[in-house]
């Protein structure tokens, strides 16, 4: 119970301590609440709150099965976990690119007859696919955990991603054997990379020969170097691309060289083609 | 979820709780003003926003949109009195702050919005479910059930002055005039909402805020006009350390402003002003103190809890200015995102319920000390700038005949309410399918 002093608990005036309600206002002066136990609710929501984020920051995902994405659940949010296959960058016409990725399951859990339904194909079109550029894409056989919108038909299934936040890297694949470098490190400094998997963030295409040869230079740089084994006839001169492969001296021609690894469809990926 | 996002969300929302207790120092400018400013800063100050992920952005507004819906009605309540010429028809809050008792009437409201929070976080994550085919079950019924709100209004209609006219003319005038001049503010505001919806003029680049002109002009302009003209004289407030309430004050005030915001946010159109008044009847509110806190809990389960209703897996619903804003960059995916949401509403509701004791402290000392005409000048010169800013000179001609139109409520002492139709009846007329019927019949489509 308040204790009665002279004035109302409500609006302030002078009503004397023998009166149980003001004349004024009307207030009660018995049977109120206090403010401050009141505000003990706060400490409620805080409680809720780190239950909440703690939930947030712990919380075991569910994934979707590839094999078991179709038509039925067009326009679904889903998620999926799965291996790179390939990843090809498709510039668009207004200088939009649009990244392409094909992800399969790990595991295949699907019937024998279905395994071309283990993998799907996963787009980030637009300022995704540029945001996904800029952080640097993930390579063939990085494992990912993927959030995105499912459009499928009949003859067609597709992940289209919203955001590159929701693209999370588990395991990094092959990726984690290359070493991050520029052309200028390389050819400044070559024995400190001799026999070792590097990966070229991005350079320019200044040079194509006929033979699986070109040279790349780092974006406005003289300084060039010899990547060896792709072929030349999806390439252009000025075009940027990515660089995965093994750095080593060529002895007959006595220069060094990236070679690049048989059949690996993100050894050189175009990142912006100059047309 | 990523620990860094998680933890720079969480400062970002208390960066929003920051912003937001500032602005609510202007009375009158409300949360989708606010957010309006905010999104034109993201999407234009590219160079200083682009390495501020969607979600970190996400928590920030949600952080002004919880503090806002708990603080944005104490500088009104301070800095907005009632001319002396409403004396029979002041609502409660109005008549707390003539007794001086205005600091009580804020922690009563406060008290609602912490019921609402606590619903919010506790109960509406259990109730995905339910939430998701209860919107598929009413998806199909709105047009009827907006059309009965539409009723209600115009039948609760009553004179409110008490008649004091000498001729049978005069008294004839004071029973009907009253009642009539609310049925024309309803019949012109949704002519008016009508032409919006169908024809606005606002350009392209300011649509996404093409209602804000309106409810500046309808709302938010009169009432600084009426805050001048006013000769109110408001008495010093007493800042009280108990309340007089009961706990059954606080169960039916706080169901009823539960039930009036959740139906708000389920249906288009619905603000929590007509919900409230419904609710109140369904509940059997009566009293000052029940009124006070059901009106606290329903503005915060509208604005909040239709926010909500964005992320709850499931459900997804675009519901309010905050979510349509939200919607134009940050679309949510996950679960974790969902809990992360969750707990940012819960933490910064907390936070809020907290800073309201003090913020009306300092909302009581600046009654004191600085005319309450000068917020209201802040605020007009603020709200104009931003409807000329975003909307251009279009949107100016539309506050100003929204403005023409809002005053006529305070003129001839009817209900505001009456002003919602420019949301209700376009709304109405879409739901059940004629709309595009009556927009030719104007002319306008």
């Amino acid at each position: 119970m308040e204790p009665l002093n002279s004035d109302c608990p409500s609006c302030g005036r002078e009503i004397g301590s023998e009166s149980k309600r003001c004349i004024f206002c009307g207030a009660e002066r018995c049977g109120r609440k206090k403010v401050a136990h009141i505000r003990l609710f706060a400490f409620l929501l805080f409680i809720m709150a780190g239950i909440y984020i703690a939930n947030a920051l712990h919380l075991d995902p569910t994934y979707h099965a590839i094999f078991a994405l179709d038509k039925n659940m067009n326009f679904q949010k889903v998620r999926v976990k799965g291996k790179i296959i390939s990843v090809s960058v498709i510039p668009g016409k207004y200088d939009e690119t649009t990244v392409v990725m094909t992800i399969a399951e790990e595991i295949g859990e699907g019937p024998r007859d279905k395994d071309h339904r283990r993998s799907i194909s996963l787009k980030a079109e637009g300022k995704v696919g540029s945001a996904l550029i800029e952080q640097g894409l993930p390579g063939a056989g990085a494992v990912v955990d993927v959030s995105a919108t499912l459009y499928a038909g009949d003859d067609y299934r597709v992940l289209s991603l919203g955001s590159p936040q929701l693209l999370r890297i588990i395991s990094p694949g092959d990726i984690a054997r290359y070493r991050e470098v520029t052309i200028d490190e390389l050819v400044k400094n070559p024995e400190r990379f001799a026999n070792q998997t590097i990966a070229v963030k991005k350079a320019e295409i200044v040079r194509i020969y006929e033979k699986y040869q070109m040279h790349v230079s780092d974006v406005g740089e003289k300084k060039s170097l010899v990547v060896f084994g792709v072929d030349p006839k999806k390439y252009r001169i000025g075009d940027l691309v990515s660089i995965q492969g093994s750095f080593a001296y060529y002895n007959k021609g006595n220069y060094w060289e990236i070679k690049i690894k048989e059949g690996d469809a993100g050894a050189v990926v175009i990142l912006l083609n100059k047309k | 979820m990523d620990s860094t996002i998680v933890l720079m969300t969480v400062v970002a929302s208390l960066v929003g709780v920051a912003v937001a207790t500032a602005i609510s120092l202007i009375p009158g400018l409300h949360i989708y003003n606010v957010i309006a400013i905010t999104i034109l800063m993201y999407f234009t100050a590219v160079d200083i926003f682009t390495g501020i992920e969607p979600i970190v952005m996400t928590g920030f507004m949600l952080g002004m949109v919880v503090a806002f819906s708990m603080l944005f009605t104490v500088s009104s309540q301070y800095f907005q009195p009632t001319d002396e010429s409403f004396r029979s028809i002041v609502l409660p809050h109005e008549r707390f702050l003539l007794e001086g008792r205005a600091h009580e009437a804020v922690m009563l409201g406060g008290i609602g919005a912490l019921a609402a929070l606590v619903v919010i976080v506790l109960l509406l994550p259990i109730l995905t479910g339910a939430i998701a085919v209860g919107c598929q079950f009413l998806q199909p019924h709105y047009y009827w059930i907006l059309a009965t709100i539409i009723a209600f209004i115009l039948f609760t209609e009553w004179p409110k002055d008490h008649g004091v006219g000498i001729t049978p003319w005069q008294r004839l005038q004071d029973g009907w005039v009253q009642l009539l001049m609310g049925y024309f503010t309803f019949f012109a505001a949704g002519v008016l909402g009508i032409f919006v919806f169908y024809r606005t003029i606002v350009p392209l680049d300011g649509a996404f805020q093409s209602l804000m002109p309106l409810f500046v002009g309808l709302f938010a302009i009169p009432s600084y006009l009426m805050t001048f003209a006013t000769e109110t004289k408001v008495p010093s407030q007493h800042i009280c350390r108990s309340l007089e309430v009961s706990g059954k004050d606080i169960v039916k005030g706080s169901m009823s402003g539960i039930l009036a915001g959740m139906f708000a946010a389920f249906t288009p159109g619905l603000t929590p002003g007509p919900a409230l008044l419904m609710s109140g009847h369904i509940t059997a509110q009566s009293g000052d103190r029940q009124f006070i806190i059901g009106g606290g809990a329903g503005r915060l389960m509208y604005y909040v809890g239709a926010l909500l209703l964005f992320f709850l897996p499931g459900v997804y619903m675009r519901r309010g200015g905050a979510a349509i804003n939200i919607s134009l960059f940050f679309t949510p995916e996950t679960p974790e995102q969902f809990y992360l949401i969750a707990g940012i509403i819960a933490l910064t509701g907390g936070l809020s319920f907290l800073l309201l004791s003090p913020f009306s402290r300092f909302c009581a000392l600046l009654a004191r000390r600085v005319p309450f005409q000068l917020f209201s000048l802040i605020g007009l010169v603020v709200l104009t700038a931003l409807v000329l800013a975003v909307t251009g000179w279009p949107g100016f001609c539309i506050m100003a005949v929204a403005t023409a139109l809002g005053i006529v409520p305070n003129m001839w002492h009817t209900r505001r309410i009456n002003l919602l139709a420019v949301l209700l009846v376009p709304i109405f007329l879409n739901t059940a399918g004629i709309g595009p019927a009556v927009a030719r019949i104007f002319g306008i489509e």
